[in-house]
């Protein structure tokens, strides 16, 4: 890493080009099924132990993939 | 994250109700906290870690409440313990407020109820406080600051050697996992794998023929795979162990590199203590000698000077030189001629004969010039004593003086010395210890190696199962619908899993990057510091063929390493502050104090570009020392910097106290109570 990339935007910035480059790789229901379960879990982020959570992701890669 | 405030009370060896106000940030952003060893320094630093996390890090962790306020309490009261603490983040004040309380018993004891309570209220820009308390507090203040990097910015200074160890990788790599936040990561990886397995099951359920055996295959394979990683991570775990001994064998083994040069120091200064030694006895037995032979000389200078002056006495009366010599009378009567040409007649020889014989000037002129002679002989023997006494007594000055140089150069080499862990192996034990481990080393590498080349055939060999299923599963609709599920969830779990890898990498390239500016700014020591993949702090230093090899580092060095990384984080911290507003949920960055105890205590040779480095970098810097490691150099760098300062007073039975100077004021530092039963402090603001 060279020193005018040493800094935290830089680092945002390197990361969403990496989770860019795996958004190209995934397909349209792939890429809906990775936002909701970020989502889930982020909204759940705060409990020590939730319950629930790999149901819910399992309902959407369902519900997503008929 | 800055500090504003700090109210303790009771707790532990600090016995009463003290607040310090923390310096803000700024030129004068360091608050002194100045205590004898003993006196609870460390106490104030676990005081915050309780009050953040409740984390008990100490010796008797049942024993919070201080014991001498236990002692006033009466029996049947209850006697509290409570630390609150003020700080400020991203414009909103935080009060944490700790407290236990327990009931005093008949036997003197506290009963044993766990009364602990947190309360964490907020207090926003326009002045408005509101209790978070119906919220998580323990979630808000991670938030905060997460407890796992708390040991980043609340340490004592022997922690931060423990950093740069191969133990210390774990605590390095969850401080760069705490960065980039990788729970809710971690927790989607965990569940899309579960995930997989439920389909997997709904799979083997509704499919036949060779779907199914297919499947039972794919199942087979994953829990082949399961045991695989599992004996994987316990080989990781082995590695470990066995890389933590190849690196104290390599310290040890490092150690007599470094001390090799002292020991032959002190053997040759031992030699020449001997020498001196010996050389001092000989000049003091000649000058015995000396003094033996003609000291009586300079004791007897009365005697000499008595013959000097009865000679000089009888030369001022005239009596000598005499006239007529007796000889010079006993030659003309000899010849019988007088120096008139007359011949000495009968009677004039009588005469002669009969005045040379009378007259005892003569003998006494003879007996004073042989005294004189003898006098002159002795007078030069006493100068020349007086000379070689000198000589003598000069050079054996010389000699006490070299020696006392000598036994000061090896009292300090043997202090140098001191301390080192000598233990009794030579380094031909260390070198085949190491030899030993090496293999061992080599050994396990080797299995994790083909367990990982094993578990990627596996993974091979699952995708071409699970592809040979999808293609026997395409005509059926419900078999065909679950392994596109399963390969949805396997694709995003990858991803996720990759994501993960390439953000983890980033932040520790940044920090890798980071880390070598902040020593050159705060060690000023040409070498190069490393903060490799595998989250290891090492440092190079250039050899004689030009290149970089691992360093042996002496507590200094780690000392100095640790706080370049968490200068690193704390710039990190404060970059990451703004990238993540909006995102509540995770760690939000900002700036960040550093709360250090005793950092200084080994790091002779870094006192004053460290300090001046940590003031120029970090925000607000709470410092607590004892005096002497204050005194000197460290206050040559902060003092400028200081805004607030306090002193722990011991209150101990001891006979005597102590009295420090800080800013030409007297402050008490040790209180002489020789009444009391437990050793107690007492917290005083001193800044004049």
């Amino acid at each position: 890493m060279n020193p005018t990339e040493s800094d935290w935007h830089q680092i945002d910035k390197r990361k969403q080009q990496l989770l860019a480059e795996i958004w190209e790789q995934l397909s349209p229901e792939e890429r809906d099924i990775l936002e909701a379960t970020l989502k889930i879990e982020a909204e759940h982020r705060h409990l020590l132990r939730p319950h629930g959570l790999k149901k819910s992701i399992q309902d959407v890669i369902k519900g997503t993939i008929r | 994250m800055i500090l504003r405030e700090l109210r303790i009370t009771n707790f532990r060896q600090i016995t009463g109700t003290y607040t310090i106000r923390f310096a803000p940030p700024g030129d004068h952003s360091v608050t002194l906290i100045l205590g004898e060893n003993g006196s609870g320094k460390t106490t104030f630093l676990n005081a915050c870690l309780w009050c953040l996390y409740g984390r008990k890090d100490f010796e008797n962790p049942g024993e919070i409440i201080s014991h001498k306020a236990v002692e006033a309490t009466p029996v049947g009261q209850e006697v509290k313990s409570n630390v609150r603490l003020i700080l400020e983040s991203g414009g909103q004040t935080y009060t944490i407020e700790r407290s236990a309380g327990l009931c005093k018993l008949q036997d003197g004891r506290l009963d044993d109820a766990d009364t602990e309570k947190l309360n964490v209220d907020v207090t926003d820009e326009k002045g408005v406080t509101r209790s978070i308390n119906d919220r998580d507090p323990h979630q808000e203040i991670g938030l905060l600051l997460p407890e796992e990097l708390a040991g980043f910015f609340f340490f004592r200074g022997e922690d931060l050697e423990e950093l740069v160890a191969q133990a210390g990788s774990d605590k390095l790599k969850g401080a760069v996992e705490t960065f980039v936040d990788l729970l809710v990561l971690d927790r989607s990886i965990a569940h899309l794998v579960d995930v997989e397995r439920n389909l997997e099951r709904d799979l083997k359920e509704v499919s036949s023929g060779d779907a199914k055996r297919l499947t039972e295959e794919v199942e087979e394979l994953q829990s082949d795979m399961d045991s695989l990683s599992a004996k994987i991570a316990e080989e990781r775990q082995q590695e470990k162990k066995i890389l933590q001994l190849v690196e104290e064998v390599e310290d040890r083994l490092a150690e007599i590199e470094e001390v090799r040069p002292l020991v032959e120091k002190r053997r040759e200064l031992d030699q020449k203590l001997g020498y001196l030694v010996e050389r001092i006895k000989e000049k003091r037995g000649e000058l015995a000698d000396r003094i033996s032979a003609d000291g009586y000389l300079h004791l007897r200078s009365d005697v000499l000077s008595v013959g000097v002056k009865l000679a000089s006495e009888a030369r001022k009366s005239g009596e000598i030189p005499a006239k007529i010599k007796p000889q010079f009378v006993d030659d003309l009567l000899g010849i019988g001629v007088c120096i008139c040409g007359k011949s000495i007649d009968e009677e004039a020889r009588r005469s002669l004969a009969e005045w040379r014989n009378t007259s005892a000037l003569g003998a006494l002129e003879t007996a004073i010039t042989h005294l004189g002679g003898e006098i002159a002989h002795l007078q030069r023997r006493k100068d020349m004593f007086r000379d070689d006494f000198d000589q003598r007594r000069i050079e054996i000055s010389e000699l006490e003086s070299a020696l006392e140089i000598t036994e000061a150069e090896r009292s300090r080499v043997e202090g140098e010395l001191r301390g080192r862990d000598f233990r009794q192996e030579s380094a031909r034990d260390l070198q085949a210890a190491k030899n030993r481990h090496d293999s061992e080393l080599h050994e396990v590498r080797l299995r994790i190696s083909r367990a990982e080349d094993k578990l990627a055939q596996q993974e091979e060999t699952l995708e071409q199962r699970r592809t040979e299923r999808d293609r026997c599963a395409k005509d059926q609709e419900k078999e065909s619908r679950i392994s596109r599920q399963i390969q949805a969830a396997t694709n995003v779990r990858k991803g996720l899993q990759k994501l993960r890898t390439g953000w983890v990498a980033l932040v520790q390239e940044n920090l890798d990057h980071e880390l070598q500016l902040k020593w050159d700014e705060i060690a000023q020591l040409p070498r190069r510091v490393q903060f490799d993949s595998d989250f290891r702090l090492s440092i190079k230093e250039l050899g004689g063929d030009n290149q970089w090899r691992p360093s042996a580092s002496s507590s200094a060095n780690k000392r100095a390493l640790a706080l370049a990384f968490v200068t690193s984080l704390i710039k990190l911290a404060d970059q990451a502050q703004g990238s993540r507003d909006g995102k509540r949920f995770l760690f939000a960055g900002g700036q960040y104090p550093l709360v250090m105890d005793a950092p200084f205590a080994t790091m002779d040779s870094f006192k004053r570009t460290v300090p001046v480095g940590l003031r120029r970098t970090v925000p607000q810097i709470v410092l607590v020392t004892n005096y002497d490691q204050w005194q000197g150099e460290v206050e040559d760098a902060l003092g400028i910097a200081v805004g607030s300062a306090y002193v722990l007073t011991l209150h101990t039975p001891k006979e005597t106290g102590e009295t420090i100077n800080f800013r030409g004021i007297p402050v008490e530092y040790v209180a002489a109570e020789p009444d009391t039963v437990f050793d107690w402090s007492e917290l005083k603001e001193i800044m004049p």
